[in-house]
């Protein structure tokens, strides 16, 4: 009934009726197994590697050595004022926060979906990820100023009789965000057993026999293993998924449950988890494109992958759109004089470069992917997603300055700007997410080979024919 | 790895029309003398009028609408997902969002009542009240009843337009069942997600939201159609499993009830999660005009209406009872289970528009009425839903239920949920 696949090498032809194929190539699982593993179990490190690594790490050394100068001295050398007493440090940890939300949706969410396609692509996501939620979790914890004292954002019994206030959805971010890390860890993890075995059958060398043996828990392979794996797998997934949405919604809580214009709109909670989700796949297509063509796994992650994730962050963007026009309206329709002014303020105001920034990279640049050319092309996506990420730090930007910067009275009123340290604080920090992504490409899976294999379509086949 | 069936045959001759004749023929007559009735009830009893039959008549309205406008959500998105697993019962929601024509025209006698200067339903139509404040005089630009009426016209035109496209292309797929009309409505599913969601959203404002023209909530559209969500695939299992016992869709599995189950429970979550972001963040701010219609809803400060009541029932009957009672396997997997909660969530629906619509029912000034509920709302049920199905069953007619051209049909007939 159904028309044969026109070309079974371009899987981004679709034929109705006829599934394309997951992987390209036609691999075996042997050729499957060596594609991923000879990346970790390489002895020679490629050059290549060292050419992103360095720099990163370099950039990383400023970002711990700029938050130790801003530690000694004091929060003074940050660019804070009044009445923008919440600046850089927020707009950073809620942009990094942000990033860390499409692994575990690609993991929990997109399985529950049955989207297999995910299996390409679901480790490297989730290890982003938890580095990106590192990095978010940085901010919070140095903007307090006296970092040593950090751990009284934890409620615990304590001589001074002092809780924080469970009151404030900062309160309930530390527990958000710390739930949503150790489960997303190990989600991570566990999905990734099965592979380290692997690993540690193939290693040669001593070291690595017997680290990969360490973190493979003694997996054995066996039919009881796997079914309690898979069991454990979905169970997670399940609970991961209202995680994944809790997340976000707690941090749009923490501007929303004020009064402040800008801030309060009941729209907050399902539009930064939109904006969260948009935001994470474009860092997953900007890592993963450079990845997969440098680490040789473009049959595992194929254009049609990469046009999948274009998809979400056309319809992400959209509803990220849709959020940002019902604002505007319900300023003007409330007839609210301070919302009203808070949003042609954001337009025309002094900060209305941020602003036209913020509508170009995330409302005008994502229109491209309309167009099947642009969506399967691995340059352009690289772009827009270049214009994603940083129309996504200018959305948070947007939201904390302008708002804050104009306050009621107008002799409250001010223009923040950032500082050196400011800046350097935030370009290390992507020298620190780098550097934790480029030593996870490097020594530990990259792809989760068990499951890419549950996918595959007849592998037992020879290759080159998708067997349909 | 799975065990394909040898064959599988479906009747090409299934239709809704030899079976449903009684519906056929009856629906929209009788839809129309319970509407009569309700309304010469309501006008008849003094204390009442008018008004009362009209927010009855919104309440059952926006209930009937919300299921058609799901259905149409379903059908977008399945193009959109290139779903396959219910391809044997896309036809179904396809017929059902072509519900929307008589839903359109069942608007428009509140249409005429707004351009002939009626305010019993929508205050904001009383040029006194509007000038009455600055914050709502402000707001005539936007509630007028010209730019109301012409509203109402966009989204009838965008949401009929959609509904009837998508029928027709699938209807003209049965008969060659070429693969490039999947294609083509696949590309329309795309750009069609953004006029939905737009008329949607403004339609809920407008014939909702607007009812209180002081207040406003950024995220009502998301609510309404969230709750459109959850009733449209209550729906799909009830009118399925009707359909069933009658001897049509018989390829429709436990697989497939399991995954709309498991649909059915999502959104019931996600409802949850909007209605929750509109009440926490309107109550933890406390501005005015925001927290009023929270505030006479929870009964606050004298008020002693009874309506807190229906509140807690809401919360109870739209989430927690769904929530705890589908979340078991087995119980999704169960069809007198999953029948049971499709028809437990559709009531809810009610109650949740119910809940919005009704307080705003004021006939006194001076004395805040509690809830209400008669003859002329179950009258008004029964004849908005007996114009709606008794429609859907005339436009679905003798046309085949299952959209037997689809390519992808065989996905759906062997599905499987893991």
């Amino acid at each position: 009934m159904a028309t044969a696949v026109v070309n079974p090498l371009d899987v981004t032809i679709e034929t109705p009726g006829v599934r394309a194929p997951l992987v390209t190539g036609g691999h075996d699982y042997a050729a499957i197994t060596e594609m991923v593993t000879r990346i970790p179990l390489d002895k020679r490190t490629p050059i290549g590697w060292w050419i992103a690594f360095i720099p990163s790490a370099i950039i990383a050394g400023m970002f711990f050595a700029a938050i130790s100068y801003m530690i000694c001295t004091g929060v003074g050398v940050m660019g804070n004022m009044s009445p923008v007493f919440w600046a850089w440090p927020i707009v950073n940890f809620v942009f990094w926060v942000g990033i860390g939300h499409a692994g575990t949706l690609i993991s929990a969410i997109l399985f529950l979906f049955r989207q297999n396609w995910r299996t390409s692509i679901n480790r490297a996501a989730e290890a982003m990820t938890i580095f990106a939620v590192m990095t978010a979790g940085v901010f919070p914890a140095i903007h307090v100023g006296r970092i040593w004292v950090i751990y009284w954002v934890f409620p615990y019994p304590n001589q001074m009789a002092m809780w924080p206030n469970f009151k404030s959805p900062l309160c309930w971010d530390v527990f958000a965000i710390s739930t949503y890390f150790t489960v997303s860890l190990l989600f991570w993890y566990l999905g990734m057993v099965p592979d380290l075995a692997t690993l540690r059958d193939r290693a040669q060398g001593k070291i690595q026999q017997f680290a990969y043996g360490l973190l493979s828990l003694g997996w054995t392979g066996s039919a009881t293993s796997w079914h309690r794996f898979e069991k454990a797998y979905t169970i997670l997934a399940a609970i991961s998924t209202p995680l994944v949405l809790s997340v976000h919604t707690v941090v749009s809580f923490d501007f929303a449950v004020s009064q402040l214009p800008g801030w309060h709109t009941t729209i907050f909670p399902p539009y930064f988890v939109a904006g969260a989700i948009f935001g994470g796949f474009a860092m997953v297509v900007c890592l993963l494109v450079p990845a997969r063509a440098f680490f040789g796994l473009k049959d595992l992650v194929t254009l049609r992958h990469i046009e999948n994730m274009n998809k979400i962050i056309l319809a992400t963007g959209s509803i990220v759109g849709y959020a940002y026009g019902m604002e505007f309206f319900v300023a003007w329709y409330s007839g609210n004089p301070y919302e009203g002014f808070t949003f042609v303020n954001r337009a025309f105001g002094p900060y209305s470069w941020a602003y036209w920034t913020m509508i170009f990279c995330n409302v005008v640049s994502p229109q491209i992917y309309w167009f099947k050319w642009a969506r399967t092309s691995p340059l352009i996506s690289f772009i827009v997603c270049t214009f994603v990420n940083i129309g996504m730090w200018f959305e948070r930007f947007v939201i904390v300055i302008t708002s804050l910067s104009r306050d009621f009275l107008p002799s409250s009123w001010g223009y923040y700007r950032p500082t050196q340290v400011d800046v350097m604080i935030l370009i290390g920090s992507f020298g620190f997410f780098l550097t934790l992504f480029l030593l996870f490409c490097r020594f530990l899976p990259m792809v989760a080979m068990a499951e890419v294999k549950g996918v595959l379509p007849h592998p037992e086949h020879s290759a080159g024919k998708s067997g349909h | 790895m799975h065990s394909q069936p040898a064959e599988i045959t479906i009747d090409r001759q299934q239709s809704l029309g030899d079976i449903s004749l009684a519906v056929r023929s009856l629906g929209v007559p009788a839809g129309l003398v319970c509407l009569a009735a309700a309304g010469g009830l309501s006008l008849a009893t003094a204390d009442r009028g008018i008004a009362y039959f009209l927010n009855a008549y919104l309440i059952a309205f926006m209930f009937f609408l919300s299921i058609s406008l799901g259905c149409l959500f379903i059908v977008l998105v399945s193009f959109i997902t290139r779903s396959g697993w219910n391809a044997g019962l896309r036809r179904v929601a396809e017929m059902v969002a072509m519900g929307l024509f008589p839903m359109m025209i069942l608007f428009a006698p509140i249409a005429l009542l707004v351009i002939m200067g009626n305010s019993d339903l929508y205050r904001w139509n009383d040029a006194k009240y509007m000038q009455s404040s600055e914050l709502l005089s402000k707001k005539l630009p936007f509630l007028n009843a010209q730019f109301f009426v012409i509203r109402y016209g966009i989204y009838a035109v965008v949401l009929c337009g959609l509904a009837r496209y998508f029928f027709r292309t699938s209807l003209a797929q049965d008969k060659t069942g070429d693969p490039a009309l999947t294609l083509q409505m696949e590309r329309t599913s795309t750009w069609g997600a953004f006029l939905f969601a737009f008329a949607l959203t403004f339609a809920a404002v407008d014939w909702m939201m607007t009812l209180d023209p002081e207040w406003y909530s950024t995220i009502f559209g998301v609510n309404y159609f969230a709750g459109g969500a959850v009733a449209a695939h209550a729906f799909l299992i009830v009118a399925t499993m009707t359909l069933q016992s009658r001897g049509l869709l018989k390829n429709i599995t436990v697989e497939h009830f399991h995954d709309l189950a498991k649909l059915m429970f999502g959104f019931t979550c996600f409802w949850a999660y909007t209605a929750f972001s509109q009440y926490f963040l309107i109550w933890y701010a406390n501005i005015p005009e925001e927290t009023k219609f929270f505030l006479f809803r929870q009964g606050g400060q004298e008020l002693q209406t009874g309506w807190p009541n229906v509140s807690l029932a809401l919360i109870i009957g739209c989430f927690i009872l769904p929530f705890v009672g589908m979340m078991a396997r087995g119980i999704r997997r169960n069809r007198n289970m999953v029948f049971f909660w499709a028809l437990f969530i559709l009531a809810t629906r009610y109650l949740d528009m119910y809940w919005i619509i009704r307080p705003n029912y004021q006939p006194k000034a001076d004395v805040l009425l509690g809830p209400t509920f008669g003859l002329v709302d179950v009258l008004c049920l029964i004849g908005i839903g007996g114009i709606w199905l008794g429609s859907v069953v005339f436009i679905a007619g003798r046309h085949p239920i299952v959209a037997i051209g689809d390519p992808r049909l065989k996905d759906s007939l062997r599905h499987k949920v893991a």
